[in-house]
């Protein structure tokens, strides 16, 4: 929790508006700043999301009943960020990475405004390992040494905000320590020391690129469903995205996907989607037995929950804490799997910002720039070459309910996208029927493996389809 | 269109294609999410399987009757769900593969023209 000092810079409100307050601020301040709204002893997270002259507009994440104008409003002078460090696998979040759990412990069932909890915590003793020597030369991203977190090697990293490269003058021998503990100490290029701890905060709208190259994903994921392998295969590194109407089935493929999936990490991003399906989630995962590994499944997951019971503001920083988990884990050589449910659901909370901005609206209220947002988050999937030489990928899935959003997510989703359901077979209950020929209509070209060539012609299976299509 | 025509207005052709691409439906497009064997397919299996279903799919079938064709297609459809649900390791998964080319093959070497 970010503490409240004296030098703070501060504000006032001038207007308040659902989720948004406009602010007049003395000083200066930030796009997608991080200030806190004061109400008595409560302090309303909210992220700056314009500015003009001395005001900006900042979308609040709770619920902003009682504030009025001429409450103070305090700036933390930094950009939404998460921790990173070891510790984020198994938990349970919400979007701005308040461990739930945690949260439900000091609440009970029903959360309260205001309440914010370090992502990562402060107690757990992790069993650290250096990899490096004094006199090691390092760059953002290379690793000083690791500790176990489950299944993985957890690899403790240079800041990946550092410029330049450091020289290592400090390094612990093994020891057992938390994740605020400095374990190294290294030298920037003006010869100030700074120092490294177990954890590091990274800006969730902002990609990570402490590594050496980004390759073109070439390697199939296998999902162990054939439908998927076989006809719409995503490769590591790819994204995809699972469009359909309620009741499709799109939940369930992706949690059979999570199941199985050929990757190290799954991130589960629950964007706004019902607070059952969650639950859901959260009840199974657990009980579940990871096929590659025999133990829980949530060894190797993470969830962020952001249900439609939840503000709708964070709906949009919850896809972004989850993106920016998988990025850290990509660090470490690792394959990560990045669910996001739904993408509808986070347009929708982009279009009640925007409208609540007076932008000019775009297609059905949408803000015009949705797309470019929505290929901006896809392109943050990708295959990369660390520092080490070692390959990470992420993974990024998302779907997304076309009845709600027309169609408007769909275009910018680099890669490919499948098509689970027609309406019809969805009121049948009838998932993952993927009829061909919907995509030949479609015109897009179906990345295949192994099919062979004469198979694939419209005239080899489009005909009885199309009619059981229609 | 079938529904439209009915199936007696449909070519023989076009019917057998129709239960082609049910068959394909069936048995690869749908897997039992509760069966440990059906509910994960592996790559290599995935491979193996489509080139069998793609050797159906791919062979000219004939058939007297439209009642025929589909008995046989549903025939087979079982013989294939079963063989979905055997480890691709254990010797029934051959035999029963066997079973299923077996069967098609019959069909076209002794099946009546249209």
């Amino acid at each position: 929790m970010n503490d409240a000092s004296s030098h703070t810079p501060k504000g006032t409100i001038d207007g308040v508006n659902g989720n948004l307050i406009r602010v007049t601020f003395p000083e200066s301040v930030m796009q997608n700043e991080v200030g806190y709204a004061l109400l008595g002893d409560l302090r309303l997270k909210a992220e700056i999301v314009r500015v003009r002259g001395r005001q900006c507009w900042l979308q609040v994440f709770e619920d902003t009943a009682g504030l009025k104008v001429g409450d103070p409003v305090e700036f933390s002078t930094e950009l939404l960020s998460v921790e990173l460090g070891p510790g984020l696998l198994k938990s349970v979040y919400d979007g701005l990475q308040n461990p739930l759990p945690e949260l439900a412990e000091q609440c009970g069932f029903f959360l309260e405004r205001g309440q914010y909890i370090d992502g990562l915590n402060r107690e757990t003793k992790w069993d650290f390992t250096p990899s490096v020597k004094v006199g090691d030369v390092l760059s953002a991203g290379e690793s000083v040494g690791s500790v176990p977190e489950g299944l993985f090697t957890h690899r403790i990293m240079i800041p990946f905000d550092w410029r330049g490269s450091f020289t290592v003058k400090e390094i612990s021998e093994a020891l057992t320590c938390t994740v605020d503990t400095v374990i190294a100490k290294v030298e920037d290029g003006a010869g100030e020391l700074r120092p490294v701890k177990l954890f590091q905060t990274w800006p969730v709208k902002k990609a990570i690129k402490a590594y050496d190259e980004r390759l073109r994903p070439t390697e199939n994921m296998t999902t162990q469903v054939r439908i998927l392998d076989t006809f719409f295969p995503v490769a590591k590194g790819g994204t995809y995205c699972i469009p359909g109407p309620f009741g499709a089935g799109k939940t369930v493929l992706q949690q059979i996907t999570s199941r199985r999936a050929d990757v190290d990490i799954v991130i589960v991003a629950a964007c706004g989607e019902r607070a059952g399906e969650v639950v859901e989630t959260l009840r199974e995962f657990p009980e579940l037995e990871d096929p590659r590994t025999g133990k829980s499944l949530m060894e190797r997951t993470l969830i962020i929950c952001n249900t439609s019971s939840m503000p709708v503001a964070s709906r949009e920083a919850s896809v972004y804490t989850g993106v920016t988990i998988a990025e850290y884990y990509r660090q470490m050589g690792l394959n990560v799997l990045m669910l996001a449910d739904s993408t509808s659901r986070w347009a929708q909370a982009l279009r009640e910002l925007s409208g609540r901005l007076e932008e000019i609206p775009g297609e059905e209220a949408f803000p015009a720039y949705l797309e470019t947002v929505i290929a901006n988050f896809y392109e943050r999937a990708g295959l990369v070459r660390l520092k080490d030489g070692s390959i990470g990928s992420v993974t990024i899935g998302g779907t997304v309910s076309p009845v709600v959003t027309s169609r408007n997510p769909l275009p910018k989703v680099p890669s490919k996208w499948w098509e689970p359901s027609t309406v019809s077979a969805a009121n049948a209950r009838i998932n993952v029927v993927i009829p061909p020929s919907t995509l030949w209509r479609a015109g897009v070209n179906i990345p295949v493996w192994w099919i062979p060539k004469n198979w694939i012609r419209p005239d080899a299976v489009c005909g009885p389809v199309a009619m059981w299509n229609k | 269109m079938m529904k439209v025509v009915g199936e007696e207005g449909t070519a023989m052709p076009d019917f057998v294609q129709y239960l082609k691409a049910e068959f394909l439906d069936e048995v690869y497009l749908q897997q039992d999410a509760f069966h440990d064997v059906d509910g994960a397919s592996s790559a290599d299996r995935q491979k193996h399987v489509f080139s069998v279903i793609h050797g159906i799919m791919t062979t000219p079938l004939t058939f007297k009757t439209r009642d025929n064709a589909r008995q046989e297609f549903l025939r087979w459809q079982q013989i294939a769900k079963d063989w979905n649900r055997i480890p691709m390791e254990k010797p029934e998964f051959k035999t029963t593969e066997e079973k299923l080319v077996h069967a098609v093959e019959q069909h076209r070497s002794t099946g009546e023209e249209n």
